[in-house]
């Protein structure tokens, strides 16, 4: 019967497993170094109707680096890191928050060029390559309809994989 | 009594039975719950009278029917035809729902309750079968992601709208039900089971609201709104939260495995 209770038990393991698969994600930034290249900044700009009005994107305008740090604020929870922008050969010191769902990156210094301190939902959340997108909507205060105005996508590449 | 006592008492008793030389069972399932929730109801009713004039599909009146995957583990005893089980198990349960708007946009609610059981189970078994009348406790966290979802296919879970989110809420609840278990083989059985989840233990509605944790809405209300037309009239009225009240019967089909340690 030994064979059977850790054939069970290993089945459990993997349920797990795959159940914690999702939570899992969020420490690929959390839980150690990590410096990841941005590939590309994507704008797209919307009139009130759907049509797009402008579409721009920017390759390779630098790195964000993640620092495997305890976070300073206490109770708000945020960690350090560096976005470094290629132009201008400098590195903005940054704060950055996430849960599996949402990046939060925050505190650019002296300047946020690349223009990514915002609160980004994580729509592709791998190991090595990450979609964040941030949209913004036509201000129609708090009546519908809503309507897409600008949209943004950030796309990610882990240059150190861990 | 807290979730601590009650996991000491449980593992106490399950170190007990081990001790005994009881037998041991592990089941993989399907449940499907069918839920009522008086605080989503309202909040889904008044979504849709507030979009009245833009809304093209209405969000449901109710959550309806949560379905998913599940596993149980349990220790058991049979002396003379009676059965005493104890058990532990836990559900992954989700649904979504959705409402658009007239020009192709719309909110997406994805709602996850996971259930972990711990449970008495006595009745009568035989060679066939086995019948138990469970009671126990449910923990039940709740997991509401709400996002505005665009007609390109983007999806916010961002600041652009006050209501976006990821939202959790506890629960503690009592359970009670009951199990049928059918022998397909001497170590198989198909387990039909039913739990009735009812209304809360704790009464501190406060830690059973949805609430982002986190800091993504440093300038928003950090509760998920119950109403939304009071929300708009009145958005810092802390009174106005939806609960995780969810409550109503809970069915699950498995097929279990189980063996002796003393054999």
């Amino acid at each position: 019967m030994k064979p059977f209770i850790l054939i069970a038990a290993t089945a459990i393991s993997l349920f797990f497993h795959a159940c914690e698969q999702e939570e899992m994600a969020s420490k690929r930034f959390f839980g150690r170094d990590g410096v990841w290249l941005i590939e590309e900044i994507k704008t797209t700009t919307y009139d009130t109707l759907g049509n797009v009005l402008k579409d721009s994107s920017i390759l390779s305008p630098g790195e964000l680096i993640f620092f495997n740090t305890q976070p300073y604020k206490g109770q708000s929870g945020y960690h350090q890191g560096v976005c470094l922008v290629y132009s201008l050969g400098q590195g903005n010191p940054l704060e950055y928050y996430m849960d599996n769902y949402r990046a939060h990156i925050t505190a650019l210094q002296p300047s946020d060029t690349l223009g990514i301190g915002r609160v980004w939902t994580i729509e592709e959340n791998k190991k090595r390559t990450q979609v964040w997108t941030h949209v913004q909507m036509h201000p129609n205060g708090e009546t519908l309809p809503f309507s897409l105005a600008v949209k943004t996508v950030l796309r990610l590449k882990s240059i150190n994989a861990f | 009594m807290n979730i601590k006592s009650l996991t000491l008492t449980a593992t106490l008793i399950a170190a007990h039975l081990w001790a005994a030389g009881q037998d041991l069972a592990v089941w993989a399932g399907y449940t499907i719950h069918p839920v009522g929730s008086a605080s989503f109801e309202e909040y889904f009713q008044s979504y849709n009278l507030q979009n009245v004039n833009t809304i093209k599909t209405n969000y449901p009146d109710t959550w309806g029917s949560l379905d998913g995957l599940g596993w149980q583990f349990s220790y058991f005893s049979t002396s003379t035809g009676f059965q005493t089980r104890f058990s532990t198990g836990v559900s992954y349960l989700n649904a979504r729902r959705e409402a658009i708007m007239g020009n192709g946009d719309g909110r997406q609610l994805h709602l996850h309750l996971t259930d972990w059981t711990i449970d008495l189970g006595l009745g009568p078994s035989t060679k066939y079968f086995y019948f138990n009348v469970n009671i126990g406790m449910n923990m039940r966290m709740a997991k509401l992601r709400s996002a505005f979802v665009f007609s390109d296919g983007s999806i916010s879970y961002g600041m652009d709208h006050w209501q976006n989110g990821i939202y959790t809420a506890p629960r503690l609840t009592a359970l009670m039900g009951a199990t049928l278990g059918i022998s397909i083989s001497s170590n198989i059985q198909l387990v039909c089971r039913a739990d009735w989840v009812p209304p809360r233990l704790i009464e501190d509605m406060d830690k059973s609201a949805f609430r982002d944790h986190g800091d993504f809405k440093s300038l928003e209300q950090p509760t998920f709104p119950r109403n939304v037309v009071t929300y708009v009239s009145d958005p810092y009225n802390t009174e106005n939260r939806a609960y995780n009240d969810f409550t109503g019967m809970r069915y699950t089909i498995a097929i279990q495995f189980n063996t002796k340690f003393d054999d």
